[in-house]
């Protein structure tokens, strides 16, 4: 048995099959975390090329899978990013209140996860662009229900995503017909640029980044939440994957200031509109585009240290954003509209998910304390040795963001006629506690996190 | 160009394109695609082999079909109203046609193919990006989307050959109109009058 069998072949048969079973939304959910589990798992223990012994039977793990004469290639460089990635569809599906979100989230979640692994495991690269649309289409199938008014911001993630499809052929296409001289400099320049503008696209980068808010108020948080999880951070693998496979480019002199130039300009036009913005769900998409601009900034260093941080800051960002839209989710079922205004004195309504929600954006603004605060500033350190002005303007943004904080925090805590009531149900109570605990945590101990991630990122790619 | 015959069918191409970019009412917008496509189909049988084109032409056919039973709206709203739109719009495709005819010697050796095939596919790629620029409502943004996808197709399969490729961005062209089709479903009864 290959890889792609078990981290495409089978979520994807696993998601047709619960096509059959959506009239038992219990039974969907039972699935979805058993396979997703089971899937992360495997991708955590499991080496790729040994055999894994299930009772009296033996399986050799192979790497490869031809597939009408391409071939799908998963190794033990992307364990990392399968845990992850099963990992977080682990939580989603575990967290998914089946009475709100609809059962048609099970299937087309493990289908989701299933066709990006493939994008990370095809070979040559160029056919990942297809596959992702496939993904893409996917999602606007899942987003998708019967409120009105949502088009507008569900058709710009559509058209922008769509649009990174040609651009991404079309710089493989160069490349397939480029040798790396010093004559071919001309289509090389051509092709990195087709390439940026496709990643771009495909990551909300600057100026590409205004479907991000619209999309996250047009939907509901849970499956924003989900996708805002999922896709960058499978796109910045398959971005650094591709970047480290071409000589010619990550040695490019351009490469690195144009990756942090535009990684600074998100972090300070994103604090900017979050400080100004009163719609909490738009809120939760500058806190996708502000963690991308630190993504960036983690790669433009194209250092070990650099890419280590990045893989490392996936943590907080993963649990972080998970609080984040499950609390919106309790807040927004409770029927508080999801504004400054709605929010005015909820703490009293809802302590734990008021909390909750607050420890998310406290993570993901870096406070002292919470699991990003060593991973910003160990960024801050490391972008000072090469521009302090950088720094500067990288503070500035920030400080942007934590003022959006600080008003939501102020709004949140206000003073209301209603006494403290807890609302929430025990279970929510015990979710909201024991990932915030987690995030503490990972703030007051990161060597722990630091000691599980570290083995996985030795044999990721490395921009040297 | 090598065959005298592709300047008529631009001609009727370009034609349509103005029509897709004009019209009002979304049958106006199907019959301007579908002779988009048929004109495409013209052209690219005299470079590719019959099946190759046919399938490119199908696809084109279903997509606009799935979009056409779509339920809802028939006269597709936000578009132009006045004679000022429509002169904008006009004059902004009118540039298109001549950035294409200004830069179509250096496209056509860059791409290395044929001017017969390489103008009708960037006029129909620009266009696109017209109608995806200018558009506001969800109809004209899939069918500018379509559009886009349709133009850079002839261009990618007339230097990339490989068919699990091209099988791939037809699924991909089939699944927008889909897409698009239940993005557009009115979400309530009443909507649909």
């Amino acid at each position: 048995m290959s890889a792609p069998v078990i981290w495409i072949v089978f979520p994807l048969v696993v998601s047709l099959g619960q096509l059959f079973l959506l009239k038992y939304p219990t039974i969907l959910k039972l699935t979805g975390i058993v396979v997703s589990l089971l899937l992360a798992l495997i991708a955590f223990f499991q080496p790729i090329g040994n055999v894994l012994r299930i009772g009296g039977t033996v399986l050799d793990i192979r790497p490869d899978l031809q597939f009408l004469g391409r071939a799908l290639h998963l190794d033990n460089g992307d364990r990392f990013i399968l845990a992850g990635l099963f990992g977080i569809l682990f939580l989603y599906t575990f967290l998914w209140n089946t009475h709100t979100v609809p059962a048609k989230f099970a299937p087309l979640s493990l289908a989701i996860s299933a066709i990006l692994v493939a994008a990370l495991a095809v070979q040559p690269f160029l056919y990942a662009a297809v596959l992702v649309e496939l993904a893409v289409l996917l999602m606007i199938v899942l987003v998708k229900d019967n409120q009105m008014n949502q088009e507008k911001g569900i058709i710009r993630f559509l058209v922008y995503l769509t649009l990174a499809m040609p651009f991404i052929l079309f710089s493989g296409w160069i490349l397939g017909g480029t040798q790396a001289s010093p004559s071919e400099q001309e289509n090389l320049l051509g092709a990195a640029i087709t390439l940026m503008i496709g990643f771009s696209l495909w990551l909300a980068v600057f100026p590409f980044h205004s479907w991000v808010p619209q999309f996250s108020r047009a939907v509901q948080p849970y499956l924003s939440g989900f996708i805002f999880s999922l896709f960058p951070i499978v796109v910045l693998f398959v971005a650094v994957n591709y970047i480290s496979s071409l000589v010619w480019l990550r040695s490019a002199s351009y490469l690195a200031p144009v990756l942090s130039s535009t990684g600074i300009i998100m972090i300070v036009t994103t604090g900017l509109w979050a400080s100004v913005e009163r719609d909490v769900k738009r809120v939760l998409g500058y806190s996708v585009l502000l963690e991308t601009g630190f993504s960036l900034i983690m790669i433009s260093f194209k250092t070990e240290q650099g890419l280590t941080l990045m893989y490392h800051s996936l943590f907080p960002r993963v649990l972080s954003l998970a609080l984040m839209v499950y609390t919106l989710s309790i807040l927004h079922q409770a029927g508080i509209a999801l504004t400054h205004d709605g929010f005015q004195g909820v703490i009293r309504q809802y302590p734990f998910a008021a909390s909750g929600f607050l420890i998310s954006l406290f993570t993901i603004s870096g406070f002292p304390l919470f699991a990003a605060f060593p991973i910003r500033l160990e960024l801050l350190y490391q972008l000072g040795h090469i521009s302090v002005p950088s720094v500067i303007w990288t503070v500035f943004g920030l400080s942007g963001f934590i003022f959006a904080v600080i008003r939501l925090f102020r709004v949140m805590t206000l003073p209301a006629p209603n006494n403290w009531r807890i609302h929430e149900s025990v279970t929510q109570v015990i979710i909201i506690c024991t990932v915030s605990l987690v995030l503490i945590l990972a703030g007051l101990f990161p060597q722990l996190v630091e000691g599980i991630i570290k083995p996985f990122t030795a044999e990721l790619p490395l921009l040297r | 160009m090598q065959n005298w015959v592709n300047y008529f069918l631009v001609f009727i191409l370009t034609a349509a394109l103005f029509g897709l970019i004009l019209a009002n009412t979304r049958r106006l917008m199907m019959i301007a695609f579908g002779v988009v496509v048929l004109m495409l189909f013209s052209i690219n049988i005299q470079f590719w082999s019959f099946g190759f084109a046919a399938s490119k032409f199908l696809t084109g056919l279903m997509a606009m079909l799935i979009l056409a039973l779509t339920p809802g709206q028939h006269i597709v709203a936000n578009t132009i109203k006045s004679g000022a739109g429509r002169i904008f719009y006009s004059v902004s495709f009118s540039f298109c046609i001549l950035l294409v005819l200004f830069t179509i010697q250096k496209t056509t050796r860059f791409l290395a193919i044929g001017q017969d095939q390489s103008m009708p596919a960037l006029l129909v790629l620009l266009c696109g990006f017209i109608l995806l620029g200018i558009a506001q409502h969800p109809f004209r943004i899939i069918m500018g989307l379509l559009t886009t996808i349709t133009g850079f197709e002839v261009l990618y399969s007339a230097v990339e050959q490989s068919l699990l490729v091209n099988g791939l961005l037809g699924a991909v062209v089939l699944l927008i109109a889909w897409v698009g089709s239940y993005l557009l479903m009115p979400t309530t009864p009443g909507e649909e009058q």
